[in-house]
């Protein structure tokens, strides 16, 4: 009898919500939470797949401090930040310097065609524009480097030199992503409300003035939401140097993602791979938060009086 | 938490790494023990898949698929391509499956230990004994013989492909500049620097090799042939030695006068660059006199020789790549009788004379038959791709005798490639030292110093035993094979 009391009170409306959302968990744990917390014991495990008859032991934190012990790491990590640093940070300059010019200066039918051609790059698969820049940047044969020769300078090595090959995919990505910045940044700039300006416009103030105390204000939730999502993005970055580069030569373009596959799959050494998985997520994390603790602050003290 | 790897992981992943077959030690599912007493009759009928690295090295599958399967009863239905450099990677996580979308696969001989002794690929030798099925062994050339085929006493691979490089120059340059086909490295760094600073004939005096993933091979070439081995008898590294030293300090050398996008270079590229006329001579795999002979510019000019050596020690032609042919040990028992009998006829001289001497394709020489009639075979068109003109190698015989015997010159004194169990990770780590040592990331001793100290890792993470008695045992059977006099 107290059971099927008991039983009842649980099919009854004050759970329907968890029934509903039951299904849902149970496919998040078993597709996210079990695989992520299995990865994280494998990371302390020695496990290699290609050893016959391995034993596999807990190993404790040794994989982790092999990784930090590693210069491989530790230039594969170099490359992810200068990539997201100055990658995210170039096409967010340009990227916002084109939408306020597009907001300000084009309209109708200029604005459709010039979107039109702006969505091509995002449109195409990343793999294809990999290859689409790869066969750009070749260095004997490419038509980048023939111009370059035509107007009698000396074409860069874009692929083939250390110092060029990350700054190439660099570019490469540029070109694909600088679009979805112009994009985001020209609806936040679309909505605010003209009366700020025309009032600016007014009190006789310049254009200086009015982008530093309207424009950037009032698009700093934009600005801080499409800076999360490239820098995002471009810290999971592998497709186009996998095909451009290939994290050459040598290690020069090397990304974190790049060497994380390399040794799971690879060398297959899964418990290093997965450490590396780990401490990847955990920078990641600290970042996106880092990111947005500053954004609160700022909002925190813009609300001030 | 203490376990193998085949049981703790019980949740999936390490029950995969194919601890079930095949090791001489482990055991396991060595399935082919018996034969059917009618395996014509079994195989008839039957379709087989392949697998291998993409590119122009599939073509003779389709050029010879037909013939094969009126003689055989087994069609080839498809042809899986994975990329040059990703075969490892894409075989491997098939096999960790325990379950492979192939039933053969064609791979390079460095993985063959790994893969007899995790049971990935079945064993051969009762195939073998079967009437007719013959895959004619005895006329494969001695450093394909074992070392391409065996592992723990077992056969685990037919040989479809010889690799081994070569010297391949500028013929008609050469001629006109009086230049002497180099012998040693000081003369081919003095050749290469000739080209690329006194003249106007042509770009660079050399191109090399820099890309991840062959670039090891364009050392050890230089590394044998300073008389370098990998490990002592206690597997302690000794590329950091004298003769990785020699080896790397020449290589430099020959970078400064090489075309500067040689650290990007893989295969294609290097080829290219020869082909282009970007570069007087290479160090390259024996197929690419055959790809000369074919290219109209370079057509009757090209040369090819021996690689070279250090003043009074034995020259040495490094070996990376080469194919054979195994068999998944995932599939069942017919499957496995059928795809052997399609790749035990793929191999025979029949198909594979004329595979080798096709500019079409990428396969080189591995049989002694290949070479007969002074390599008479590569004036002739391939009958199995209906004989067209571009089928046909060289134009005359004494350029076919040229490449027969510069190829067996340089075979003669092949530098074997790693093949024991663990040898993809040596050489994954010293690939990619060297290739950073191209691209001038770091420098001689960096280089050498580094994969000493990852390679020590790699034999204690692998068991220092274990890894000694791999080791042994491929050393005698290099010596065997007569490729290591060391």
């Amino acid at each position: 009898m107290e059971i099927k009391t008991k039983l009842r009170r649980y099919t009854g409306n004050d759970y329907t919500e968890v029934w509903f959302a039951l299904p849902a968990l149970l496919v998040l744990f078993a597709l996210v939470i079990a695989p992520m917390v299995w990865s994280l014991v494998v990371s302390f495990t020695n496990l290699n797949l290609t050893i016959p008859n391995q034993r596999v032991q807990i190993i404790g934190f040794e994989n982790y401090i092999g990784l930090l012990q590693n210069g491989r790491f530790w230039n594969a990590l170099w490359n992810t930040a200068y990539y997201v640093g100055v990658g995210v940070a170039i096409q967010f300059g340009i990227g916002f310097a084109v939408a306020l010019f597009m907001a300000k200066y084009t309209r109708g039918i200029l604005n459709q065609m010039l979107f039109t051609v702006l969505l091509l790059p995002m449109m195409m698969a990343p793999i294809v524009a990999g290859y689409m820049w790869r066969l750009i940047f070749q260095e004997s044969f490419g038509p980048l480097n023939y111009l370059i020769g035509a107007m009698g300078l000396s074409p860069p090595q874009w692929i083939s030199s250390g110092s060029w090959a990350l700054n190439s995919i660099l570019i490469a990505d540029i070109w694909q992503w600088t679009p979805f910045m112009i994009l985001i940044l020209y609806t936040g700039r679309l909505a605010i409300p003209e009366d700020l300006y025309e009032a600016a416009r007014m009190d006789g103030a310049r254009t200086l003035f009015t982008f530093k105390h309207i424009t950037l204000p009032q698009m700093k939730e934009v600005i801080a939401v499409a800076l999360l999502l490239r820098s995002m993005d471009a810290f999971k970055f592998f497709d186009k140097m996998f095909v451009i580069t290939a994290g050459g030569p040598g290690t020069a373009s090397e990304l974190g993602t790049y060497y994380n596959y390399i040794l799971g799959f690879s060398q297959f050494s899964m418990g290093k791979a997965t450490a590396m998985s780990w401490v990847l997520l955990i920078i990641a994390i600290v970042l996106a938060n880092l990111f947005l603790l500053v954004l609160d602050r700022q909002e925190a003290g813009g609300a001030a009086p | 938490m203490e376990a193998t790897a085949a049981g703790a992981v019980a949740t999936g992943i390490a029950g995969c790494t194919g601890q079930s077959g095949g090791d001489q030690d482990s055991g396991g599912s060595d399935t082919a023990e018996s034969t059917p007493e009618n395996p014509d009759e079994v195989v008839d009928g039957m379709s087989v898949v392949h697998a291998m690295d993409e590119g122009h090295n599939t073509n003779p599958f389709n050029w010879n698929s037909d013939e094969i399967e009126a003689e055989t009863g087994v069609s080839l239905e498809n042809v899986i391509g994975f990329s040059f450099t990703g075969l490892y990677s894409n075989l491997v996580t098939e096999f960790t499956s325990g379950q492979t979308s192939f039933d053969m696969f064609s791979f390079y001989p460095q993985f063959l230990g790994e893969f007899a002794a995790n049971g990935h690929a079945a064993p051969l030798d009762p195939y073998m004994d079967i009437d007719g099925w013959d895959p004619q062994f005895d006329d494969l050339l001695k450093p394909f013989r074992q070392m391409y085929t065996q592992w723990g006493g077992n056969t685990y691979a037919l040989p479809i492909d010889g690799d081994v490089l070569m010297l391949v120059y500028r013929k008609d340059l050469f001629e006109k500049h009086n230049q002497e086909v180099p012998a040693t490295w000081g003369e081919f760094n003095e050749v290469a620097r000739y080209f690329t600073e006194e003249t106007n004939d042509i770009d660079y005096g050399v191109a090399s090799f820099g890309k991840r993933g062959f670039a090891y091979g364009w050392f050890l070439t230089r590394f044998g042939g300073a008389g370098g081995v990998y490990f002592d008898e206690d597997m302690n590294p000794q590329i950091n030695s004298e003769a990785g030293r020699m080896a790397l300090e020449s290589w430099q050398e020959t970078l400064e006068y090489a075309d500067p996008n040689s650290p990007s270079y893989g295969y294609a590229e290097l080829r290219d660059a020869f082909l282009n006329e970007r570069a007087a001579m290479v160090i390259q795999w024996t197929d690419v006199p055959k790809k000369a002979a074919v290219t109209p510019s370079v057509a009757d000019n090209w040369g090819g020789a021996a690689v070279p050596g250090f003043d009074g020690i034995t020259a040495a032609s490094a070996m990376p790549v080469g194919r054979v042919m195994g068999i998944s040990n995932y599939i069942s028992d017919d499957k496995k009788l059928a795809a052997y009998r399609w790749a035990q006829a793929f191999s025979l001289p029949k198909y594979s004379s004329t595979m080798v001497s096709d500019p079409g394709c990428g396969e080189d020489p591995f049989r002694t038959s290949h070479f007969e009639n002074d390599g008479a075979v590569f004036t002739q068109p391939n009958p199995h791709r209906g004989s067209p003109p571009e089928s046909v190698a060289f134009s005359s015989a004494e350029k076919a005798k040229e490449y027969a015997d510069s190829v067996q010159a340089t075979l003669e004194q092949g530098y074997p490639v790693p093949y024991w169990p663990g040898a993809q990770a040596y050489i994954e780590v010293l690939d990619t030292n060297i290739s950073e040592f191209v691209s001038g990331q770091q420098g001689v001793e960096a280089t050498l110093s580094t994969v000493d100290e990852e390679w020590t890792a790699i034999v204690e993470e692998r068991g220092r035993d274990q890894q000694i008695e791999y080791y042994s045992n491929v050393i005698d059977a290099w010596k065997n094979a007569g490729i290591w006099n060391i």
